[in-house]
Parts: structure tokens; C-alpha cells; sequence
């Protein structure tokens, strides 16, 4: 069930309708949120249930019972990783790890061909595997306290905002809220609905209407030959994707603060950073604090030493690179990431960058270039693919902007220039009046124009990007 | 003001739903004509297997092409036009194109109609068919009419936006488009006669800057009409109705060789007729009116019984 879909309208307004009924008991509210979960989750497929219930209960009956005999919690530690590891590798790599093996085959002279093995992708494999582990670790960690109730474990693991594609939301601080009484005040609901609204413009209007010029650009057979069209193409695939995951988050975050729950910030403008671990500071937030707290630091972050901090900061950059999809070309876009953020920490050079006069607009510009360069591999389908566009980025065959005019409508650039003078407006924050009185008015009429640009200006009803991940 | 502040909620919701009755209700009329063009484009995107004779090629095969007409030389063929405004010959279209035809049925015929527009990147990066394709939200028929309920909230592009909300003529644009008639078999008849021949040659002429016919996508045509032949289907090929305005802007802009292709198209085991292109009227240098239309497919008709037989029997594997 997609959220831009009139299927979830209905399924949200019912819940949400029945919610004050659910929250009040702390059984009632477990049941309702588990069976409305696994109701939005088995829309897609009923068999992907099984999956999402056997790698649950792994981790359940592995926390218990590491409480239970913490001299064998180690083992159980391990157990759980190598079931959560196993799934995503059996469902998500093992095609990916075929097919590489089948090319090297015959260099080592053998003739005979492994066969595909063609698994269906379960929805949202990759967080839920990720957040159930973080589950399992935080126990062994004795961070946090395993919890004895199997339907409040999956309440937290299953909660349908944030099932398939995030934020992954940590145990230590969702078991907590999902056990407490709840209470949502009407500030809760407006600041949820404000969150939804801007999730659903972000989705539907930006990341839709960007996304069939960016599909056309790519399925093209022959590439178009001019810098200017592809460095727009590219700009256009960076608030799309930005817009397809930030606005998903969003709308997560909204239904969650609706119910009275907090899911944490997953996006803060990553487009405005002024260096790349600025960029990773404000780029699905969620998913980066996961890999910094249960990768890098764990191959021992930056304590021993400079080249084993840079090892272990590749080595990081490149496993997330592979979390996005079974191919080497996201390999290659966590590579770009990895090697800009080395050479960040060798030379320092956003910190010499902004001590120069307008030094915040060059280092906010030469990173979101260099990151539209990264996406190139992102979304590219072959590195020959990626190869062909960044050189004609780079300008192989001119600038040719009658290409521009050619191919691209002045309306397909509207989602664009939205976006761009929104973070340009952010990034130079002009002293504005502030409008206290104004803002009962102004904030109903924005948002009231928000959901008519929903309506009225949505793209094709395309499904989140990162449901594939 | 504390009051409003309570209310907000209900407020917004409130003033959305205000909004899009108003939205609505303004371009409600015109809705039913874009709607009409939705069902017609999403029909043809639906067709599965279910033609024995395909017609394909850019808004030109659409309008001149009459499956009705070509059916009434051979009662046992069932004609699609499966043409898309700007359409370009892409592996997609082809594929799709080939997707049309009923494998049972005891002939197959692709009938495609060659522009050099069809032939150039900008077709296949841009037309109606990707277009349709990606913008279809609904994979069904049913789904399809469920959408007409759903008319007054079918989405609009901004510059449609501007026209239908805000400018002062919303209806000046639609002129073009009441003057169209869809038709269940895939023919788009136009209802115009004027004959403005010469209007369009600058902006035909300006579509060809850096924008000219492409041996990959030539050569990619022609492996699937090899593909085609190996699997019993005829292939045949025809220069749709043009001016002579814009056949010569064609010719000299284009870098189409019509001999050329002529040649290696047949090499490849295509049938291409010659039709003598110029000899009907259009209205607009390049499409063909109603009349014209019929014309000019019973034209190709004759034609095409006067082809050898050749009747390929289906494939049991296929």
C-alpha cells in the first residue's frame, strides 16, 4: 500500500479515526498498531508477512535470551546477526553474488554457469533487518532492556509509518514511548499534519514531477550530447530523490506525531552542508547514525589511528553503498563519497574554505556539485552508463544548450526552480519580519495550497524510490 | 486569534476542500475532454495480443491510419492503430508494438509508418507513448473508469494550470483539441480542413537542429524487423501524408535518405510502399483531416491486397 494511494488515505483515516479508542490501553494500543502494521505490509504480499515475522521473532527469543543466560549472549549475539544477514543476503545479494560468480568462472577455466535464482525482494527488507539487529545489539550491549512482550517488540519493529523505507528507528528510544500512556495534544496533531502535508508535496508534486524526465534521460539508448542537459538532469534526480525519501519521512514522521510518537529527524536540508560530513550529518540521518554506531565504530571508528580511521571509513562508505542495491555501481557511489570525505579529512579544506569571504557559498556549492557527480553512479544502470554521462558533464561535446531547449519544456523545470530557490532562500536566510500574528492565518492557507498542489500538480503515481532498498 | 489557533486543524482541511470544489468546478468541462484523451491513450497502452494487423508510427500514422478501412479489403483482420503523438522507434515501442499482435492469429502484419522525426533521439527521449506509459497511474480498464469519478481531481500540468485558473481565455487552447474524435480502434480522426500548410516549416525545420535522424535507432528498427520476419510477421513500411513544404524541410533537414532506408529496409526483410505522400491535403503541412484520412488508407489498402500472399501460420512455441 503506497502512501500517495487513495488505498492508504482510506486505511490512514480509519486508524487514525480509531487510535483514541486503541492508545488508551496498553494491549489494545500493541494489537491495534500490530494488526493495522501487518494489514498495511501484506497489501503488497501476504507471504511477505512470514519473512517479517520469522526474522522478528529471531531477535525476540535471542534478546530474552541473553537476559536469561548472558554467559552464551555472545552466541545468541551471533545467531541473531547471521539470521538477520542471511535473509538479506539469501532475498537481496544472492543474484548479485551469482552473477559476479559467473563472471569469473571461466577465468579459473570452468564452463558450467550457476542459474538465478530470481527471489522475490520483500518491501523494506533492508530496514527492518537493520532495525531488528540494532534491536538484538543494544541488548547485548546492555543498553537497553529486551522486552517480554512479543507484541510490543513487533509494534516497535512492524509500526506501519516506518516499516518499509524508514526512518529505522532505534529500540532504546521507541520501546520506551510504545510502553508509556499516550496522549497526543493538538499541538501534536497539527505539527503531524503540517509534517504530512510537506512529505505529500515532496512526493507527489516534486519527486513525481521530476521523475519521468530523469526516467526518459536514462532509458535513453543514445545519450544526449550536451553538459548543460545533464548537469539539469542530474539536479533534477537530486531533489527527486530527495524529495521521494525526505517526503516518505516525512509523512512517517507526521503519521507517528499524529499517534503521539516521536520518530527522529531523517533529513535536514543535506543539500545546503558545506562539506560531506556535513552531508552525512544531514542525509538520512537514521541510517548513518545506525552505520556509524554498529560498523564503524565497531572496526574501531577513528581511535587507532589515521590510516585504519580512513580503512574503516571506506570500509563503511562502501558497505552502505552496497545496503542501497545489489550492484556495483552503488559500490562506486560509496566509494566517491568515501574518497571525498578522506580527502576532506586529510586537507581540511572546508574548514580553509569558509574562512574566506563568501567561503559558506562556495564550499555549499562545490559539495552539492560533487555530489550531483555521486548520484551519477547512483543512478546509472552500468558504469559504461555512468561513464558516458559524467563526460558529458564534464563537457565532451560542449555545452549545447539548445539541447536544453529542445528536450525540456520551461513546465518540467517548475519542481526545480522550486526547490532550488527554497534551499537558496535557506541558504542565505534573509531577515524576514517575523509575522507572529500573521501565522494562524498564513499557516492553514500555506499548508490548505499545500494539499491543493497534491491534488491538482502531482506527478505519475510512482512508488518511493528507497522501497527497492 | 487563541480560538483559531484551536481550530487550525479543521481550518486547513476546511479551506483544501473549498479549494479544490472551486479548481473543480472551474475547469470541470474541460476535464471530460482531457479525460476522454486519457482513456483513449491508456486503451491503447491495455492491448495485449489482440491484433492481427498493428499500425505504428508518430501522431502521423495516428490520424491517417483507419483500422475500419483496412479491415473492409479482409474480413478475417483485425486492425489496431497503435500509433502515439511523437513517438519515436524506441526498443520500448517496439517491443510493445509486437506485445499488439496475437500470436494465433494465421497472418501478422506490422504496418509502420516512417517519419524522419520518428528516426531522431529527441522522439525517443520525449513522446506521448513514454509519456502515457509512465504517467498511467491505474494499470487496469476497470481502473480506468473508476477514474472517471475521480475527474475532478485528475491533475493537471502547471502550464495547464496557468490556462484553466488563471488566464483570461482557459478555453482558447482547447479549440484543437474539440476539433478530435477518438475512436475505439486507435485512429485519433481530426475534424479540421484548413488547409495552413506552410504554418508549421519554421518550427519543422527548428526540430531538427542538433536533432537529426540517428543510424542507431535506424539499425535498431531494422534488427527488429529482422526479429519480426525470423517470427513469421510481415512488416511493411510507408511515408505517412505530408506537404510538399514539409516533405522538402524533411528531406533537406533531417538527414533521411529515403532511398537509403528504403533499401536496407527491405534488405532486411521489410515491404515498403510507396504511396506518393504529397497527394492528399493536409491541415496543418503534416496531418491528415477525416476525409483525407480514409482516403488515403484505402489507398494503402489497394496496396496492400495487391501484395504476394503470404500467410505465416502461428508459431505453437510462441
Amino acid at each position: 500500500m503506497l502512501f500517495n494511494s487513495l488505498e492508504f488515505l482510506a486505511f490512514l483515516i480509519i486508524f487514525l479515526g480509531l487510535w483514541p479508542l486503541l492508545r488508551r490501553q496498553r494491549n489494545r494500543r500493541w494489537i491495534g498498531i500490530v494488526a493495522a502494521s501487518f494489514f498495511f505490509y501484506g497489501w503488497w504480499d501476504w507471504r511477505f508477512c512470514f519473512l517479517l515475522v520469522g526474522s522478528g521473532l529471531v531477535d525476540f527469543f535471542a534478546a530474552g535470551a541473553m537476559q536469561r543466560y548472558p554467559q552464551r549472549k555472545k552466541l545468541l549475539l551471533l545467531v541473531s546477526i547471521a539470521a538477520n544477514l542471511g535473509t538479506l543476503a539469501t532475498f537481496k545479494y544472492l543474484d548479485f553474488a551469482i552473477d559476479n560468480l559467473n563472471a569469473l568462472l571461466p577465468a579459473l577455466g570452468i564452463d558450467s554457469q550457476l542459474a538465478p535464482m530470481r527471489l522475490m525482494l520483500p518491501i523494506g527488507i533492508s530496514f527492518y533487518t537493520f532495525q531488528s539487529m540494532s534491536y538484538t545489539i543494544d541488548v547485548y550491549r546492555g543498553q537497553i532492556a529486551p522486552t517480554r512482550n512479543v507484541l510490543h517488540f513487533f509494534a516497535y519493529l512492524a509500526m506501519f509509518p516506518q516499516v518499509v523505507a524508514g526512518p529505522v528507528v532505534r529500540a532504546s528510544s521507541m520501546l520506551d514511548q510504545l510502553d508509556a500512556p499516550v496522549c497526543p495534544t493538538e499541538r501534536d496533531r497539527w505539527e503531524g499534519l503540517q509534517l504530512m502535508v510537506r512529505g505529500f508535496f515532496k512526493k507527489m508534486v516534486i519527486a513525481d514531477g521530476l521523475a519521468p524526465l530523469v526516467a526518459a534521460a536514462f532509458d535513453n539508448t543514445t545519450v544526449v550530447p550536451s553538459a548543460a542537459y545533464w548537469w539539469i538532469i542530474m539536479a533534477m534526480f537530486a531533489f527527486q530523490i530527495y524529495g521521494d525519501f525526505s517526503g516518505y519521512s516525512d509523512i512517517a514522521r507526521g503519521i507517528a506525531r499524529w499517534m503521539g510518537y516521536d520518530f527522529p529527524l531523517n533529513f535536514n536540508h543535506p543539500y545546503l552542508a558545506t562539506s560531506f560530513r556535513d552531508f552525512w550529518s544531514r542525509w538520512h540521518i537514521s541510517l548513518s547514525t545506525w552505520f556509524r554506531d554498529y560498523v564503524y565504530v565497531p572496526l574501531g571508528g577513528s581511535q587507532r589511528g589515521v590510516w585504519r580511521s580512513h580503512a574503516n571509513l571506506w570500509a563503511t562508505m562502501l558497505i552502505s553503498g552496497l545496503w542501497h542495491g545489489a550492484a556495483w555501481t552503488f559500490v562506486g557511489w560509496g566509494a566517491v563519497h568515501a574518497a571525498c570525505l578522506s580527502i576532506e579529512r586529510i586537507t581540511h579544506w572546508p574548514r580553509r574554505l569558509l574562512a574566506l569571504p563568501g567561503g559558506r557559498h562556495a564550499a555549499a556549492l562545490v559539495v552539492f556539485a560533487t555530489v550531483l557527480l555521486g548520484w551519477v553512479f547512483f543512478r546509472a544502470t552500468s558504469f559504461a552508463q555512468a561513464g558516458t554521462v559524467l563526460a558529458m558533464m564534464f563537457g565532451t561535446h560542449g555545452l549545447n544548450t539548445a539541447a536544453v531547449h529542445q528536450l525540456l519544456h520551461w513546465r518540467d523545470l517548475v519542481p526545480l526552480a522550486i526547490m532550488l530557490l527554497y534551499h537558496g532562500w535557506l541558504h542565505f536566510d534573509p531577515p524576514l519580519p517575523r509575522l507572529h500574528w500573521a501565522g494562524p492565518v498564513l499557516q492553514p492557507a500555506a499548508l490548505a495550497m499545500l494539499i491543493w498542489c497534491c491534488v491538482y500538480l502531482r506527478g505519475p503515481g510512482n512508488a518511493f524510490i528507497y522501497f527497492q532498498f | 486569534m487563541k480560538r483559531l489557533m484551536q481550530y487550525r486543524i479543521a481550518c486547513t482541511l476546511t479551506l483544501a476542500v473549498l479549494l479544490i470544489g472551486a479548481t473543480a468546478l472551474r475547469r470541470g468541462a474541460d476535464d471530460g475532454e482531457a479525460l476522454k484523451a486519457d482513456l483513449f491513450w491508456a486503451q491503447k497502452l491495455s492491448w495485449r495480443a489482440e491484433a492481427s494487423c498493428v499500425i505504428a508510427g508518430d501522431s502521423r500514422a495516428c490520424r491517417a491510419l483507419v483500422p475500419n478501412v483496412l479491415d473492409k479489403t479482409h474480413s478475417r483482420r483485425r486492425t489496431l492503430n497503435f500509433a502515439f503523438d511523437s513517438s519515436g522507434y524506441s526498443a520500448a515501442y517496439l517491443n510493445a508494438i509486437e506485445a499488439v499482435l496475437d500470436p494465433h492469429a494465421t497472418e501478422r502484419i506490422v504496418l509502420l509508418g516512417i517519419t524522419p522525426y520518428s528516426l531522431t533521439p529527441t522522439a525517443l527521449a520525449t513522446n506521448e507513448f513514454e509519456y502515457r506509459r509512465n504517467w498511467m497511474p491505474f494499470q487496469s480498464m476497470a481502473g480506468l473508469y473508476a477514474k472517471q469519478s475521480l475527474r475532478y481531481v485528475h491533475p493537471m500540468r502547471v502550464d495547464q494550470a496557468y490556462d484553466d485558473l488563471i488566464a483570461a481565455m482557459p478555453k482558447a487552447a482547447t479549440n484543437a483539441e474539440r476539433d478530435r474524435e477518438f475512436h475505439d480502434d486507435g485512429w485519433l480522426a481530426m475534424n479540421r480542413h484548413d488547409g495552413r500548410e506552410n504554418v508549421y516549416a519554421e518550427h519543422y525545420r527548428a526540430s531538427f537542429e542538433g536533432n537529426t535522424v540517428d543510424s542507431e535507432i535506424v539499425e535498431q528498427l531494422l534488427q527488429y524487423v529482422r526479429d519480426w520476419r525470423e517470427k513469421g510477421i510481415r512488416v511493411i513500411a510507408f511515408r505517412p501524408p505530408v506537404s510538399e513544404i514539409i516533405l522538402s524541410i524533411e528531406n533537406e533537414y533531417s538527414g533521411f535518405d529515403e532511398s537509403a532506408f528504403r533499401a536496407a529496409f527491405e534488405a532486411a526483410g521489410g515491404r515498403w510502399i510507396d504511396i506518393e505522400p504529397t497527394r492528399y491535403v493536409t491541415y496543418d503541412g503534416s496531418h491528415v483531416g477525416r476525409e483525407e484520412a480514409e482516403r488515403f488508407t484505402a489507398n494503402l489498402a489497394k496496396n496492400l491486397a495487391s501484395l504476394p500472399i503470404e500467410r505465416v501460420f502461428a508459431d505453437s512455441s510462441n
